[in-house]
């Protein structure tokens, strides 16, 4: 049992591992986000110069791939914290409201994840305009339902648990209760919760680019790097194969990592099946 | 009871649409300009906004809105000078094929391969199902569907690169324009589903039933399929539904990377145009879509399992 | 027995000889993948050329242009203007029938023109027309149109897309032009998916003998480039609009199909908020000229063909002068302009980009990296091609720079209205003289003199580096081999297939 648990853990953390490892270089030496326009070099396949070769205006791929990373993962960890910070700080203060205040806020809540993420997004999008903010703040208000709905189950479970009642009795002030006892119980599920939606907010905001209304050019992203690679497919395919892994390994080693955590923290919470936030 | 469940529909869609119509009223961009051009003169302008009815308070517009959406009115699009719903009513049969196609294409694969995969748990078989289902969720369905199209329609040819043919053209054409959608979008569900399918198989099969249904004699097969799946289809039912919201939200992408004329398609156009009454009106159905169908399978649920009643 | 069977035989080989030669390669479908669709088939309410790609074979104009520009007849058969300029008479040609079966005559002119100047039919071109004062029908085959004044390019605006002749049956009884077209054209509506397909069938009584060739044609519209050619090449189109410029070398090489190259008449520039600081110094105008490598820009993002200009014009209008290089790339000459302009380093602008316009994006980041070379930080911002109409384009000109396409005109008051006066052009240049010039020019009749006057008009804005032009993208259309005769209009982007074959 526990030979299979590290498994998935491992792996993930491996995987989650390299792309950090290489976003950390692109960041600190490679340049950040900034990838040189070199017309006179563009479409070249890869060689020992441009590992994965280089785009149509000259750029290097992979310099663009692990750029797009840093956006990708910027933008996944501020969703998931939106959706953390305000669903959870509102599920667990909205405890202490009445039945009618607590329901609207309910039925505000189910009528957001009533709309499929993508089409919410999209709305929003439309509002708030195109860019790679934008579709943060847009993920990011997708996210709050779900942790509403987990952090409040949990926290109406908690209330009415004897140490909850004691420190109340006691005369503790509420941020104090929710501090102290509260928030270290609902604390495991939190986090798996937040690693099973970081993928999907990182699939999200490829999705958004892909359709073109992510993260806008010339910064890097995946999506919108794949995008740019269908107008060049027969002319450069590396274009298309190198972001197109990048996502795929960056989105595995976040599920396995978030699987492997889920298992080491409670076996019986293996049934819960997350929300992904993306198709 | 189901009355109630289908009833307690409403407040939700009415919610979504409040929701949409607050969002969507935000938007930068006179929608007058976008439809008369930029060489009309003021008064042309104002006389459009008010046939738009947006010279009206906030309120009024809202209400309007309201009861427009009660008797199957949603304005008339920007772009298309043509009534919303319409436009969506013309659509929608595409998006619902391929959704159904999509959802048709998840049960077949991951329906027999979870029970099979609980069934030799840790075989080989197993642990490849496992792998293929970290892969399905970790692939990008747009990628998938550029790189189907390469394979199967580009080089094989076996299936025509774009656009869609309706029923009434023949099922044969029908079935051709849908099958790489289908199989793009239902692969990532196919892969949660799998999952959840074998989850859910491995504890009945770990029951005390099923140790005395194999004790009794039974054959695995029988005991697979009498009981392990019907118990196991339970939460499987609940599960599944609850991808329509995935479904619905995947098809927007995958109409855009296939070229299907189907709602998404239109939320993208309406967007990328400005085109709020488009925007707004599909968004709404969407959403009443999707509740609609979870409702529709709570009932489903309720009907499986005699021991849950319809909350 | 064989005497009879000869003599059947020759029969058939005499009829078979007699057969007019345009008549071989008759019938058949052609698919045409064009990348958008139009948002309505009336022709009177489509703000978007696009939509005449597909139209133009459902209608027909009095006139239209040949290859040259030059108007020619199309439902006119000649035509006579007053000495003033004030009257245009047209004669019709006889026997031309709409779809619906009415004759064509000079009362359906009159309700097709008091139908698009009608504010209730909310035509965006309804301003090119408002030189009309009356349209009068002569008699059924003759057809007065009097202007308020003498207007140069009232043809020009005839031949347009948007004076497509209605009947006047269909008019008055209200049809929804929209969803049922009903036009003269050789082809009429089969049926139409929005966004998806529209096909079109042959319309046996075409005024014209022998057109059109096809049996109908289908529209396909296809947004992916890449899947534009793979239809291309596996045959499942026909035709196909355009491909990423990336493809064509590939192409090129393929027997199964012949790229027809054309030329654009489309003006591509990188467009300059002249109101804004420190725009308003033509020095630093200037600079921009002198810091962007034109022709690597264009040749990058619009393909290796196209064809730099220094002016507002396209290469193929007879109102075309060749203006050289005014400003040749030389980054250190962009810097001292800037400098002399009072322009410090580290100027931050902000570059508005239509969404989605790929080629157009990609010159957006070559601009950028060439402006930081120069000591301009340029900020890039992608917006929808709806926003852009309504905050860059009209509205409040929110930008500093911006880079569009301008699409040919048949008159050169088309391409040049408003340019000069900074209430009504979108860079807001400012300049009196041009202004006087095209007032000139469109009230002047005498075409030597109009010539003379726009060549000063484009030269005084290519000296005030109104806008940086960069040129004409290059295009082609690429088809399968053995489709012939699909021919592209002069400067308004519509094709003509009456002539098409298979």
């Amino acid at each position: 049992m526990s030979r299979r648990r590290n498994r998935a853990l491992w792996t993930g953390l491996v995987l989650l591992g390299v792309v950090l490892g290489g976003v950390a270089y692109q960041l600190l030496w490679g340049g950040g986000s900034d990838v040189r326009i070199a017309v006179e070099q563009r479409l070249e396949p890869p060689s020992p110069s441009h590992a994965f070769g280089t785009d149509d205006l000259g750029r290097d791929v992979l310099a663009r791939v692990l750029g797009g990373g840093a956006i990708a993962l910027k933008v996944g960890l501020v969703a998931v914290g939106i959706g953390l910070a305000a669903g959870t700080s509102l599920a667990m203060v909205a405890v202490r409201w009445g039945r009618w205040p607590a329901r609207v806020v309910g039925a505000v809540m189910d009528g957001l994840m009533a709309f499929p993420a993508i089409l919410l997004a999209l709305a929003i999008i439309a509002v708030l305009g195109a860019g790679y903010v934008p579709a943060m703040i847009a993920i990011g208000i997708g996210l709050i339902p779900v942790f509403w709905r987990q952090t409040r189950a949990q926290a109406l479970a908690i209330e009415g648990r004897e140490f909850v009642l004691a420190a109340r009795g006691l005369g503790a002030t509420e941020a104090r209760v929710l501090w102290r006892h509260v928030l270290p119980q609902i604390t495991p599920l939190l986090v798996i919760q937040a690693t099973t939606t970081f993928s999907g907010a990182v699939l999200s905001e490829a999705s958004l680019s892909f359709l073109g209304v992510g993260t806008q050019p010339p910064l890097p992203s995946w999506g919108r790097m794949l995008l740019d690679a269908t107008r060049a497919l027969g002319v450069a395919p590396w274009m298309a194969i190198f972001p197109g892994v990048a996502l795929a390994v960056t989105v595995l080693g976040i599920n396995l990592f978030g699987d492997g955590l889920r298992d080491a923290l409670d076996p019986q919470l293996r049934r819960i099946a997350g929300r992904e936030p993306v198709a | 009871m189901r009355a109630a469940r289908l009833l307690a529909l409403i407040p939700t869609v009415v919610m979504t649409a409040t929701i949409a119509f607050v969002l969507l009223r935000v938007v930068p961009g006179d929608p007058a300009v976008l439809m008369l051009g930029l060489d009309a003169s003021p008064a042309e302008l104002a006389q459009l906004r008010h046939q738009l009815g947006e010279d009206r308070p906030i309120w009024a517009q809202y209400a309007a809105w309201l009861a427009g959406l009660a008797t199957g009115r949603l304005g008339t699009s920007i772009q298309y000078h043509a009534p919303v719903a319409g436009l969506i009513a013309a659509r929608l049969p595409v998006t619902l094929s391929l959704a159904a196609a999509a959802m048709a294409v998840t049960v077949v694969v991951a329906l027999p391969l979870g029970l099979l995969a609980a069934a030799r748990a840790w075989s080989p078989l197993d642990l490849g199902v496992l792998t293929a289902t970290q892969l399905g969720l970790a692939v990008p369905n747009f990628w998938l569907g550029i790189l189907l199209l390469l394979a199967f329609s580009v080089a094989l040819r076996w299936f025509p690169l774009q656009g869609y043919a309706p029923l009434g053209a023949g099922v044969g054409a029908w079935a051709a324009h849908l099958a790489l959608p289908a199989v793009t979008l239902g692969a990532a569900r196919a892969a949660q589903l799998m999952r959840f399918v074998r989850g859910a198989a491995l504890e009945e099969l770990g029951r005390e039933y099923v140790r005395t249904a194999r004790g009794k004699g039974l054959g695995e097969r029988a005991v697979l399929l009498g009981h392990v799946l019907r118990n196991a289809l339970i939460p499987v039912v609940t599960v599944a539904g609850l991808q329509f919201g995935f479904l619905l939200g995947g098809a927007i992408i995958v109409e855009q990377v296939f070229g299907l004329p189907g709602i998404g398609r239109l939320v993208l156009q309406g967007i990328f145009a400005r085109d709020l009454p488009v925007v707004q009106g599909a968004v709404v159905v969407l959403a009443a879509l999707v509740c609609l169908l979870n409702a529709l399978v709570d009932l489903l649920y309720g009907a499986l399992d005699p021991r849950v009643s319809v909350e | 027995m064989t005497g009879r069977l000869a003599v059947a035989f020759l029969i058939a080989l005499s009829l078979a000889l007699a057969i007019p030669p345009y008549a071989a390669g008759r019938g058949g479908e052609l698919v045409f993948a064009l990348s958008g669709g139009p948002d309505t088939l009336d022709p009177q309410r489509t703000s978007a050329t696009l939509s005449f790609q597909v139209m133009k074979s459902v209608y027909d104009t009095l006139v239209e242009p040949d290859a040259h520009g030059v108007l020619v007849p199309d439902l006119a058969a000649s035509w006579s203007m007053s000495a003033d300029g004030t009257e245009w008479t047209f004669r019709l040609k006889p026997g031309v029938r709409f779809h619906n079966g009415k004759t064509l005559d000079a009362g359906d002119v009159a309700a097709t023109f008091t139908r698009i100047l009608d504010p209730k039919t909310a035509s965006p071109k309804r301003g090119d027309f408002s030189a009309i004062d009356r349209v009068e029908a002569v008699d059924p085959l003759t057809v007065r149109f009097v202007l308020h004044q003498a207007f140069a390019p009232f043809l020009a605006a005839l031949g347009q897309g948007w004076g497509a002749i209605l009947p006047a049956n269909a008019i008055a009884s209200g049809n929804d032009f929209g969803a049922h077209p009903i036009g003269t054209g050789p082809f009429q509506l089969v049926s139409w998916t929005r966004d998806s397909a529209l096909q079109l069938g042959r319309f046996d009584g075409y005024f014209v003998r022998g057109q059109p060739a096809l049996d109908g044609v289908t529209f396909q519209f296809v947004t992916e480039d890449a899947v534009k050619t793979a239809g291309l090449l596996s045959g499942q189109f026909d035709v196909v609009d355009a491909v990423d410029p990336l493809e064509v070398p590939q192409l090129a090489h393929d027997p199964r199909v012949t790229i027809v190259p054309r030329q654009n008449a489309t003006v591509n520039v990188v467009a300059i908020n002249n109101a804004r600081k420190p725009w308003t110094d033509v020095r630093a105008r200037q600079a921009l000229w002198y810091a962007i490598d034109r022709k690597t820009v264009l040749q990058t993002a619009y393909g290796a063909g196209s064809t730099p200009v220094a002016e507002f014009m396209d290469v193929l209008s007879p109102f075309y002068v060749d203006l050289g290089d005014p400003y040749p790339y030389n980054p250190a000459k962009a810097r001292q302009l800037l400098a002399e302009a009072g322009v410090g380093p580290g100027l931050s602008v902000d570059l508005v980009l239509p969404q989605p316009y790929p080629a157009h994006i990609k010159a957006g980041e070559l601009v950028q990296a060439m402006l930081a070379q120069v000591g301009i930080q340029a900020k890039i911002r992608v917006v929808e091609f709806g926003f852009w109409l309504s905050r860059i384009y009209s509205g409040p000109h929110d930008y500093d720079l911006t880079i569009i396409g301008h699409t040919g005109k048949l008159d050169p008051d088309g391409r040049l209205a408003g340019f000069g006066a900074p209430a009504q052009n979108y860079v807001q240049y400012d300049n009196p003289q041009v202004v006087a010039l095209l007032d000139a020019g469109r009230f002047t009749l005498r075409p030597d003199l109009r010539k003379r006057i726009y060549a000063e008009a484009l030269r005084q804005m290519t000296q005030d580096a109104m806008m940086v032009f960069l040129g004409e993208p290059e295009d082609r259309l690429i088809v399968r081999t053995g489709v012939r005769n699909v021919k592209e209009m002069y400067a308004i982007d519509t094709y003509d297939l009456r002539t098409a074959t298979k």
